[in-house]
């Protein structure tokens, strides 16, 4: 496996690039936390 | 209210509206690089986003989502020259397009998974005939046709409340494993699918023809693979499914045959998986769909960021493993005849 972002960056644009990653990985950690709350309280509604 | 109308109108506007969705895509792009990050941008609101319009839709059930979803696709397609604007309308619209259908197909199951399966089949033959029309210059006039004509049929046929006489039998596809296990499995399943399903070999998928076949066969698998688990039991088909379409999937690099007949397959766990969500999640269909779609979007976004080398098949093997070894733990093998008591 190769980041992808390794290949296409330009040399001082990494550091932008690699945020854009850590950005979107930081989207997707929120959602899915709260997709777990909503699990939860589908779970307390259900009982 | 008549179900099968139900159905049948939201199967039709699901077609229209990946179709509406993915004209807009690709249409009057020329720069692959700005359609990689524009594709992300879709996918992540019109996938990322359901789960959160889903509950929503859970809460409040009366709302007009399926109206709402294509009337949002509609506005986005004469924006089609505001490149952001447009992607994320049509974003918006297709996620809560998606929750509408997705209730419907899950609240008025009546126990079947078949009903969730034929509403997600609808979706693949729209994406590729989508993207072929926007590809060959096709214009605006056959989207915003079929898109008006589906908000017009969500408005009028698709209510998604029940009325208090009507009884259901709900969905019952998940085991007795504890509840985190019951709603985490099935997802993980769909997660490495979603990243499998993108690291498959694809080099067979030469042509408009082949890429054709290759989203029938999808819709195929996924309408077939819930008619077979009612009435073979849902985990017998769905790890017998996973088994087939793995090796045909590997082996079909270079022979359109065998890799048409692994999307095939491949495509028999989904609505599988959903039930068992569903069942976990009773009275919250939407949150339970709007998950399904947050773990397919979560299973494809690494490959943006990430490229996979030449350990992929073993790689696929692996998490196919995992795929099967979840669907497995995590669903029953009820039979669901048609008009007849369930048979554990």
């Amino acid at each position: 496996m190769r980041l992808i972002f390794l290949d296409v960056a330009p040399a001082p644009f990494y550091l932008l690039y690699i945020g854009i990653g850590l950005v979107a990985l930081a989207i997707a950690a929120a959602l899915v936390v709260l997709a777990v709350l909503l699990i939860r309280r589908a779970k307390r509604n259900k009982k | 209210m008549n179900k099968k109308l139900t159905l049948a109108a939201y199967s039709f506007s699901h077609f229209c509206v990946d179709f509406a969705c993915f004209y807009i895509l690709f249409g009057g792009i020329a720069d692959p690089a700005a359609l990689a990050w524009q594709f992300l941008l879709y996918n992540a609101v019109a996938f990322g986003l359901q789960f959160i319009f889903g509950a929503v839709c859970d809460a409040f059930p009366k709302l007009p989502a399926g109206f709402v979803g294509c009337a949002l696709v509609a506005a986005a397609v004469p924006l089609m020259e505001f490149r952001v604007a447009s992607i994320i309308l049509c974003g918006v619209g297709n996620a809560i397009f998606h929750v509408a259908g997705g209730i419907d197909s899950l609240k008025f199951a009546d126990g079947r998974i078949s009903r969730g399966g034929i509403f997600v089949s609808a979706g693949a033959p729209g994406v590729a005939l989508g993207t072929l029309w926007a590809q060959s210059g096709g214009a605006d006039w056959l989207p915003l046709t079929l898109i008006l004509a589906s908000a017009a049929l969500t408005l009028r046929l698709c209510k998604n409340h029940l009325s208090p006489h009507t009884t259901l039998a709900p969905l019952d596809a998940g085991t007795k494993v504890p509840f985190a296990l019951l709603v985490l499995l099935p997802l993980i399943s769909i997660f490495v699918r979603s990243f499998v399903g993108s690291i498959l070999p694809s080099e067979w998928k030469t042509g408009t023809l082949l890429i054709l076949l290759a989203a029938f066969a999808a819709c195929a698998g996924k309408a077939l693979g819930g008619i077979l688990a009612d009435i073979l039991g849902a985990r017998l088909v769905g790890v017998s499914a996973l088994v087939i379409s793995v090796p045909l999937a590997l082996l079909g690099a270079n022979i359109p045959e065998l890799a048409l007949l692994g999307v095939f397959f491949f495509n028999f766990t989904m609505p599988i998986n959903l039930a068992v969500v569903a069942s976990a999640l009773p009275k919250n269909e939407g949150l339970a769909f709007g998950l399904s779609t947050l773990a397919l979007l979560l299973g494809v976004a690494p490959l943006y960021f990430i490229r996979v080398g030449k350990s992929a098949p073993y790689l696929i093997i692996a998490l196919c493993a995992t795929a099967l070894a979840a669907t497995l733990i995590s669903t029953n093998n009820k039979r669901r005849p048609k008009n007849a008591p369930y048979i554990s």
